[in-house]
């Protein structure tokens, strides 16, 4: 049993070891039998770097079997800190030694807190045997063990499939099966986990027939669809045809996935005159007229052209009728007619004053040009396509007089997608480009409050813009918050800390994964278990796999250290960044297929290209990336071996970041990191290995309003406390000499620095440059013109950015 | 072309369309999680072709049997914004009838709501869809600032409690007549 002392948590949580251990030992003494104080010990040597001593303390008390699991618990993490994988898991070899039905479920229960999907399904199975074998109350009943045990064997072969082996990825189906047969499902969800199995031992006959059974007494949507999908696969077509009928017809279930798996197998049996028959006696609606599309892609008989048309005169007014033709136009300009006509008949008139303007008019204007744009991406490149953009947004702003409070009107995607143009067909992609896409945008979110994609265009401009504060007002005022963290907010803090000195963004999101994750997520997981709602738990598991290895997490992580770093803050990165950094490494390493094998991206890159066509484009996204580049996985990692070099001398993988570094530093320049980025990485690379070369020092931007500014200043000066920190914590893996480099780093930051005077100075002389050339462009470039912003709404812009402006300023002058 | 499918844990990394929206709320992941563990077939979603969500139904069941107080409580229901105003809203709240209907597991009296009195259309939108106001819930908006006072109304901070029944109401007892003269105040609903 653990005896907490509140001495020994502070003084491991505040890093003082050596406290830490002269306390331990005294514990130890007057409680020699307590397994716990002998785990914090090795804890704390594997802190203070004393990894033999740590490594033999655990192992040694591994040795004795202890059984409580806080002990467990300590030294599962102090193994994870000396980089060490015993050959089974200490809760393992502890719950087999004595396999109490109290100690197999802590057993289960460290699996969920750690989403180890193979622990998870050993201690299930053991705990089938150890709940069988015991008399007293039990924590959960029999049955519901042998459950857990199949729903685990399912998850297993779902999740880590590459990691079992040929054997076990056989055997464990039909283990699984067992236990669910030895459970005897009786509801929805215990079906599901029953259904999958027999499907994963090849029992797809007798799979089909239980469905039949349950779906014949109870209209399950997941085991519905689990049907359907076996029926295809089963190639059982004329079957296929008669349930997705019934579904359809018989049960009114209009889906379309129903829909499109119905005319499928009418075509493969050749039955799809019948197909047609019911689409024509079925109810009107979207999927209706999607039906007949889908038909013609099998049938000559069906004209696409007619249900394409009969299509845009129905829903062309609705803003989904784009994405639903999406699938079915394609370059062959066969759409063109039709728009044709659709802007000679409805959209003309109204442009000419001889039909009235309505949202629906809107609507099917933006349809009408996006669909255009989809069959011609080439558009993009001309500059008649901006000036279509601009003409209808002009003809169609009045409505914007009118919209409701929280409705957001569609006819934003007309000023994004002439941005886009804008983007492709400028001759340089930079400050001044920026500079008129923010006015255009921010004139149109003025009109049109709460439309979201403008708002995370705009964060992304700003931040290309050396303007953070601004980016952050804005993904402020979209409440991005809990999930969306993960997704959403890395647009802005991407290289956030090489713009500002601020903390407190960078902290909430921390937090997001440190408090909100570890106490929601396992919680719900065991709720999930209990409830044997077992048809979620997979989702549940790689729920709470992708925030744990989430690339936002240790991209803010990087962050977080910069920022730490470059206000002279090591403390927190050596006690607790700087596990998170192990952590990254530790599944990067693994390289596998498997989700628990691998670093997940999360990260929401969809969203801000959820209009116009509805795709990221390349060729737009590339020239963006010219400035304040998309970063990958790649420089995820290359930026991470470069901080674990910096603090994680100790380890015993310190030569594999060495050739892990220096492998990618090799082809830097494919990777999407900055000049100064680079810099940086040659200058470790550099005393790693002085054969290879330090780039030139990295070039200050002319002016404040490029993002280069404040990143230069910001990784020049980060790179100076790298070097002090290396310099103080020498390690012998480092060849080249630190203070040579050190000076040479230190001198040209001096020539890079300036006062906060005359930073603010230029930032004020910057801004008045920029807005005049930007309210000439308006007034009098031939394509600036077509936009129709006033000289009162771009000063508006200005004096916002001009404050903007200062406040990045002042970011420089602390630093 | 819509598609019904159930919601899972993961599909919360794929919602930004939907909750960005300034009217949909972002809730706790446990909140979530919660309902997908307790009621895993009254958490599911609507998607596109391109299988991207473009709506989903958050509901649960509570009440008691004994009192005919057992029912479906829709919590959350929204459509992403280029989906709306083709009925998918509807459908959602359809296909929710449909599995609560006499429907193993759940088969509850009535399905039932909480909306603000001032947001007309959503009361439109549901009154059209057959449900009912079957009580004004005083103060319920208010995040429990001020002394709520029955007699006190306030369209901007109470909500009417909108009810429909299903097959298993027999005699329409669920349901009445006049409910928007009828107050009660946050602490006396409960089940």
């Amino acid at each position: 049993m653990a005896h907490h002392d509140q001495f020994i948590d502070s003084a491991l949580n505040c890093g003082n070891y050596t406290l830490a251990l002269k306390l331990l030992s005294k514990k130890i003494k007057q409680y020699p039998n307590s397994s716990y104080f002998y785990a914090l010990k090795a804890q704390a040597l594997a802190l203070q770097g004393q990894n033999d001593q740590a490594l033999q303390e655990a192992q040694d008390l591994l040795n004795k079997c202890p059984s409580d699991p806080e002990t467990l618990t300590t030294l599962a993490y102090v193994f994870d800190l000396l980089d060490y994988e015993p050959s089974h898991g200490v809760f393992e070899v502890a719950s087999k030694k004595y396999p109490t039905s109290q100690l197999v479920y802590e057993w289960f229960s460290h699996s969920v807190r750690s989403a180890d999907i193979l622990q998870l399904q050993k201690s299930t199975m053991l705990l089938t045997k150890a709940v069988h074998g015991s008399v007293s109350q039990q924590i959960v009943s029999s049955r519901a063990t042998k459950l857990y045990a199949a729903s685990s064997f399912l998850l297993a072969c779902k999740c880590c499939s590459s990691q079992l082996g040929p054997a076990n990825l056989r055997l464990f189906p039909m283990l699984g099966l067992k236990m669910a047969q030895q459970a005897v499902p009786e509801t929805a969800q215990e079906f599901c986990i029953y259904c999958q199995l027999l499907e994963l031992v090849g029992k797809k006959q007798d799979c089909l027939k239980v469905l039949e059974d349950f779906l014949a007494k109870e209209n399950d949507l997941e085991l519905k669809l689990i049907y359907l999908r076996l029926l295809k696969e089963e190639e059982l077509y004329e079957k296929l045809f008669v349930v997705t009928q019934k579904y359809l017809v018989n049960l009114g279930e209009d889906d379309w996935d129903t829909w499109r798996l119905f005319v499928e197998s009418g075509a493969l049996i050749g039955k799809i005159d019948q197909c047609i028959k019911v689409i024509d006696s079925y109810s009107d609606g979207r999927n209706k007229s999607l039906a007949y599309l889908e038909v013609a892609k099998y049938s000559n008989d069906v004209s696409k052209e007619v249900y394409l048309r009969e299509y845009i005169e129905k829903y062309g007014t609705k803003k989904c009728c784009f994405l639903d033709l999406k699938g079915f136009v394609d370059e062959s300009a066969q759409i063109d007619p039709i728009l044709d006509d659709i802007y000679d008949s409805r959209i003309n008139p109204v442009l000419e004053g001889s039909s009235k303007l309505t949202d629906s008019v809107l609507v099917l204007i933006v349809n009408y040009l996006k669909l255009r744009l989809l069959s011609h991406p080439d558009l993009l490149h001309s500059p008649d396509f901006i000036a279509q953009c601009c003409k209808l947004y002009t003809a169609t702003e009045p409505l914007l007089m009118h919209l409701q409070e929280f409705d957001f009107s569609a006819g934003f995607e007309l000023v994004i997608m002439a941005c886009q143009a804008l983007v492709l067909q400028s001759e340089t992609v930079g400050r001044d480009l920026f500079i008129r896409i923010v006015v255009i945008l921010e004139a149109a979110v003025e009109r049109n409050p709460y439309e979201f994609h403008l708002k995370l265009w705009l964060i992304t401009l700003y931040m290309k813009l050396n303007l953070v504060t601004k980016a952050q007002t804005l993904l402020e005022s979209m409440k991005v918050k809990f999930v969306q963290i993960d997704t959403l907010s890395p647009l802005l803090f991407t290289r956030y800390s090489s713009l500002t000195d601020k903390d407190e963004y960078l902290s909430d999101v921390s937090s997001f994964y440190t408090k909100n994750v570890k106490a929601e997520v396992p919680h719900m997981i065991f709720n999930c278990f209990q409830n044997l709602s077992l048809s979620k738990l997979q989702g549940f598991f790689e729920f709470s796999i992708r925030l744990q290895s989430s690339f936002s997490r240790f991209l803010n992580c990087l962050e977080r250290i910069r920022r730490c770093r470059v206000s002279n803050d090591t403390r927190i990165i050596e006690n607790e960044l700087k596990d998170d950094l192990r952590q990254f490494y530790k599944i990067y390493r693994k390289d596998g297929k498997d989700i628990d094998q691998r670093i997940n991206d999360n990260r929401d890159l969809t969203t801000l290209w959820d209009c116009g066509i509805h795709e990221r484009l390349s060729e737009v996204e590339k020239r963006l990336d010219l400035v304040n580049p998309t970063v990958n996985l790649d420089y995820l990692a290359i930026e991470t071996l470069k901080n674990l070099l910096i603090y994680d001398s100790r380890s015993s993988l310190y030569d594999e970041y060495i050739s892990k570094f220096l492998e990618l530093y090799k082809r830097v320049d494919e990777l999407p990191c900055t000049p100064a980025e680079k810099w940086n990485q040659s200058i470790i690379a550099h005393i790693l290995d002085p054969s290879v070369p330090m780039r030139d020092f990295p070039e200050k931007a002319e002016s404040s309003l490029d993002f280069e500014f404040n990143h230069t200043v910001f990784v020049v000066t980060d790179a100076v406390h790298q070097l002090q920190y290396l310099a103080k914590n020498p390690n012998d893996k480092i060849k080249g000499g630190i203070r040579g480099v050190q000076n040479k780093v230190s001198e040209g930051l001096k020539g890079l620095k300036e006062d906060l005077t005359s930073y603010k100075r230029l930032s004020r002389k910057d801004v008045a440059k920029v807005e005049d050339e930007t309210k000439k462009w308006f007034k009098s470039d031939e394509v600036g013109k077509l936009f129709n912003v006033n000289a009162r709404e771009i000063s508006t812009v200005f004096e916002e950015i001009r404050q903007a402006g200062q406040q990045t300023m002042g970011a420089l002058g602390r630093i | 072309m819509t598609s019904i499918k159930p919601f899972h844990a993961t599909d919360l990394f794929d919602l930004n369309p939907i909750n960005l929206d300034p009217l949909t709320e972002n809730f706790f992941i446990y909140f979530y999680l919660e309902y997908l563990s307790e009621w895993p077939t009254l958490f599911y979603k609507s998607t596109s072709a391109l299988n991207t969500p473009t709506g989903y139904m958050l509901a649960k069941t509570e009440g008691q049997v004994a009192k005919k107080e057992w029912h479906a409580h829709i919590s959350a229901v929204t459509i992403d914004p280029n989906y709306r105003r083709i009925g998918l809203g509807s459908y959602l709240c359809k296909t929710l009838e449909t599995y609560t209907q006499e429907e193993k597991p759940y088969n509850a009296f009535f399905i039932d709501l909480f909306v603000k009195c001032n947001n007309t259309l959503a009361i439109t939108f549901y009154e059209k869809l057959g449900y009912s106001v079957y009580r004004r819930v005083v103060g319920y908006y208010g995040g429990g600032r001020g002394r709520v006072v029955r007699n006190k109304v306030d369209d901007d901070v109470d909500a009417f409690d909108m009810r429909k029944s299903l097959r298993r109401d027999k005699a329409g007892e669920c349901v009445r007549r006049g409910g928007r003269k009828v107050r009660v105040l946050p602490g006396e609903v409960s089940y």
